[in-house]
């Protein structure tokens, strides 16, 4: 097991679990990704803190302490990506993950595919933030373009006339690029306080949204809709034609 | 009967009737309960008889009954013709060891003395200890006839005994002027005081109608006319003569009257108490049983009816003709009406709780379990008989009650059993069919780990694919499980809420099968923001059943469109086409039955559950949507399912 943390990045695996702990290991190792691994919440937080890796796949379900616990703690130090994996489907247990600061979620079982789709999303946003620091006037995913300096949106370099809501939104999750954010933290960064009854209300405004700035309504490709939890906008690669 | 008691405490029997010496036997008895310890139970039996019986006498027979209560006795009433044979009975039956009597003549009226009594029942009931109390004060008992005075009634009858009389003389004037003899006269007289006696009521009037028949007699007829003197000697004999039988007709008349009335009234309580119990049979609800209680007991007592329901917040008023209905159902009244209900005892007007309510109550109940509570709007005295009756009907009401009670019980264990039953008969398939592809899974697994070098590359990848298509189909399976165990309790489990379709149709596609891209998925936009009011993982479960199952069906390359619209109703309505070989008309009706696979060539494995087009049907059921298979033109399937649609008011 490589635990130094050299050029690529290292992903922190927490699974009780055996053999799924071995297939998260074998299916990163066979893409070329350092892990390391921790099978209860205790062992988590000292990988966690020792080798402070740049990904943690969390499962909810452990022996010894909840994973919502493990998150906070984390969180008190670090802002690392963690992705919660569940085999609850109930959808509170994973809103209350996102809410304590998860930035993405998975349900088992899942496939392969999806555990690799999520660290993709994740790293890349991980490299993107490094870059840019979250605080730039302009950001980009794919042939959308918001610059939050002059309040202007532009699809395929024309303007698309947004209402302020609809601005407001575009922009908490264009900062929050491959996060997931929950319908009430959508709901609290635009309205300023949560009311379920502003559920139907954000959904209207996420549906006029996208109908401005998806090319294929059948088929988004910036904001993906977590249906019941909330909404993740996800970074395109940059023109494509 | 529980023979400790029999022996400890004497079971004592006393006969309740209507004669003024009863109260000292009743005494005597009570008297006796106290020193023995005894139990007392007070009987009335009630013979067809009695029913003729005077207003004086009624009411002496519920003071006696009332000092029976208070005296500590459980009252009961049997009808019976034969007193000696019907007491014997009940002794016998309720396991009496005293019987206490009167030695009066009078005590069973005039049939039978008490002597006969003694003997009869030393007869029929040999084990039973008799005590005779003596009761020589009221040797002679008479029965008194007697219609209370009443001011009003006196005047009406007056005035029509006038008009009768007035009528008698005119028809008299015409007799003489036929010449027909005084006696045809004086007969007359007497047939219009037999018509008073009819047409009013109450001695007086008759009485004077007798005397006044005469002296218009006298008056008109008798020599010298026009004058109250008469000639000859006999004539004093004549009037004598002429009031007595007018009198004794008139009474007799004015008797027979009021005995049919009685034995109306009589018959029209007892028929309630009859057509109650036969309603109580037909009907089969609670509801039903409490409104026929209530309409009943407002036949029978002409008062306003109040019915609380258990469990009921709102109590069901049944008014009698005018009664005015206000602050019968005040916040004291329910009070009351809550205290009955929670300890059975009668309370309100006239009983020691509350006495000065409106409404007096009493308890529905069998054992401890009140099926309800009873408020009257006491107006007028209820005497015993009406009372008798009244919890007659309360006691059937509550017979009743307890049986549809008994019944649901019933109902509810078989369906429950019945529900185990299916559940079992599920487990059983389910978990046969997970053999088939568990097996699969675990052999090549255990080939691919034991000797991988055996087997070729190909062979390996396509072990591989055998594996993944095994364990994608019990990841369907589990789905669809956790559905049905979420859909077990009805619409308890759901959480609802309020979904764009078009997000829930985003969300199926991504779960679907992933052979997704060997097919031609397409979703017509539907270009309005379709809100559905729905458990959207429920619903992209049945989205996911449906389009699988439609790519189970169809070959590789086959188009299946989806399209969401707003259907008429309220109802957003979703359908998804596929052009695939379709499914025949017999098979269309069993395609949403729990365990239907249709036989058709398939392109894929022939393995299928048969859950999930079942579940489809479940899950758009509890959603009070609608399911349908129909044909598409040239060919395939087109299954159609409605949701609850859902306004949305935008907060700008």
């Amino acid at each position: 097991m490589n635990k130094e943390k050299s050029n690529g990045v290292l992903i922190l695996i927490v699974e009780d679990d055996l053999p799924v702990r071995n297939l998260i290991r074998t299916t990163l190792e066979a893409h070329g990704i350092k892990n390391i691994w921790a099978k209860n919440g205790a062992q988590a937080i000292l990988e966690a803190s020792t080798y402070n890796p740049d990904v943690v796949l969390l499962d909810l379900g452990l022996p010894d302490i909840d994973g919502n616990e493990i998150i906070k703690k984390i969180r008190t130090w670090s802002d690392m990506p963690i992705i919660v994996i569940s085999a609850r489907t109930d959808d509170a247990d994973k809103i209350e993950a996102l809410d304590n600061g998860a930035d993405d979620y998975m349900i088992k079982p899942f496939s392969v595919e999806e555990l690799l789709a999520r660290i993709r999303v994740t790293i890349r946003r991980l490299q993107t933030s490094k870059q840019e620091n979250g605080k730039e006037a302009v950001i980009t995913s794919g042939n959308l373009k918001i610059d939050m300096g002059s309040g202007c949106v532009w699809v395929d370099d024309i303007e698309v006339h947004l209402t302020p809501n609809e601005y407001k939104l575009l922009c908490v999750l264009a900062r929050n690029m491959g996060k997931v954010l929950t319908q009430k933290y959508l709901i609290e960064q635009v309205w300023g306080v949560y009311s379920s009854s502003e559920i139907p209300s954000l959904r209207v405004f996420m549906a006029t949204l996208r109908k401005k700035i998806e090319p294929d309504s059948g088929n988004s490709i910036y904001i993906q809709t977590h249906i019941g939890i909330g909404y993740r906008m996800l970074r395109q690669p940059e023109q494509v034609k | 009967m529980d023979d400790i008691s029999s022996v400890d405490s004497p079971r004592i029997l006393v006969g309740v009737s209507s004669s003024p010496s009863n109260e000292k036997i009743i005494r005597a008895a009570a008297h006796l309960m106290e020193m023995t310890g005894g139990v007392l139970t007070a009987l009335y039996i009630s013979a067809k008889a009695d029913s003729f019986k005077s207003i004086e006498d009624r009411s002496r027979l519920d003071s006696n009954i009332n000092l029976a209560k208070r005296l500590g006795a459980s009252v009961e009433t049997v009808f019976a013709e034969d007193v000696a044979l019907q007491m014997a009975e009940y002794a016998n039956e309720s396991g009496t060891d005293i019987i206490v009597i009167g030695n009066s003549p009078a005590h069973s009226g005039f049939l039978i003395n008490t002597s006969n009594l003694v003997v009869r029942l030393s007869e029929l009931a040999p084990g039973l200890e008799i005590y005779v109390v003596p009761e020589s004060a009221f040797s002679k008992y008479v029965r008194p006839h007697f219609i209370p005075f009443s001011g009003k009634n006196f005047l009406r009858g007056m005035m029509k005994s006038f008009a009768v009389l007035t009528v008698a003389s005119l028809i008299g004037m015409l007799f003489q002027l036929s010449g027909f003899s005084d006696v045809n006269i004086i007969t007359l007289y007497i047939l219009g005081v037999l018509a008073i006696s009819i047409i009013t009521e109450g001695y007086s009037v008759i009485f004077i109608s007798s005397i006044l028949g005469v002296f218009v007699f006298n008056f008109l007829f008798m020599e010298p006319r026009y004058t109250l003197f008469t000639f000859r000697n006999d004539y004093p004999v004549t009037f004598a003569v002429m009031f007595i039988s007018a009198m004794v007709t008139g009474s007799l008349a004015s008797r027979l009257k009021y005995n049919t009335k009685k034995s109306a009234e009589y018959a029209y309580r007892t028929k309630i108490l009859l057509e109650a119990s036969r309603l109580f049979q037909k009907s089969d609800s609670e509801g039903e049983i409490l409104k026929i209680t209530a309409e009943q007991l407002r036949n029978l007592l002409k008062q306003t009816i109040v019915i609380y329901a258990p469990e009921e917040k709102n109590p069901e008023i049944y008014i009698y003709k005018n009664d005015t209905s206000e602050d019968l159902l005040s916040d004291e009244e329910r009070k009351i009406a809550k205290s009955v209900m929670d300890d059975m005892h009668c309370a309100g007007r006239g009983t020691k709780r509350f006495p000065d309510a409106k409404c007096r109550y009493y308890s529905i109940r069998i054992g401890n379990h009140v099926y309800g509570v009873v408020g009257i709007y006491v107006t007028t005295d209820i005497d015993n008989f009406e009372l008798e009756i009244m919890l007659s009907i309360l006691g059937e009401c509550a017979i009743a009650m307890d049986n549809l009670h008994n019944i649901r019980k019933k109902e509810e264990a078989l369906q429950r059993a019945d529900k185990e039953r299916t559940r079992a008969n599920i487990i059983r398939s389910i978990s046969h069919d997970l053999r088939t592809p568990l097996t699969s899974i675990s052999g090549h697994a255990s080939n691919l780990y034991y000797d991988p070098e055996r087997f070729e590359e190909t062979e390996k990848k396509k072990m591989a694919a055998d594996i993944y298509d095994d364990s994608m189909w019990l990841i369907e399976l589990v789905e669809n499980l956790l559905s049905a165990s979420k859909m077990e309790d009805g619409q308890i489990n759901l959480s609802m809420t309020d979904e764009l379709m078009d997000d829930i149709l985003e969300e199926a596609l991504i779960h679907v099968s992933r052979r997704k891209s060997e097919y031609d998925i397409t979703v017509v936009p539907s270009g309005k923001l379709l809100f559905v009011h729905v458990d959207t993982h429920l619903i992209v479960q049945l989205l996911i059943n449906i389009i699988n199952n439609a790519m189970k069906y169809s070959k590789i390359g086959s188009k299946i469109t989806i399209r969401s619209e707003l259907s008429g109703d309220g109802m957003v309505k979703t359908e998804i086409y596929d052009n695939g070989p379709g499914i025949s008309d017999d098979a269309k009706k069993h395609i949403f039955e729990m365990y239907y696979t249709e036989n058709r060539v398939s392109s894929d494995s022939s393995r299928s559950m048969g859950l999930g087009l079942a579940i489809c049907k479940s899950i758009v059921e509890l959603h009070n949507g609608n399911i349908d298979v129909r044909d598409n033109l040239p060919h395939g399937t087109i299954i159609s399912f409605t949701l609850p649609g859902k306004e949305i008011e935008l907060n700008e």
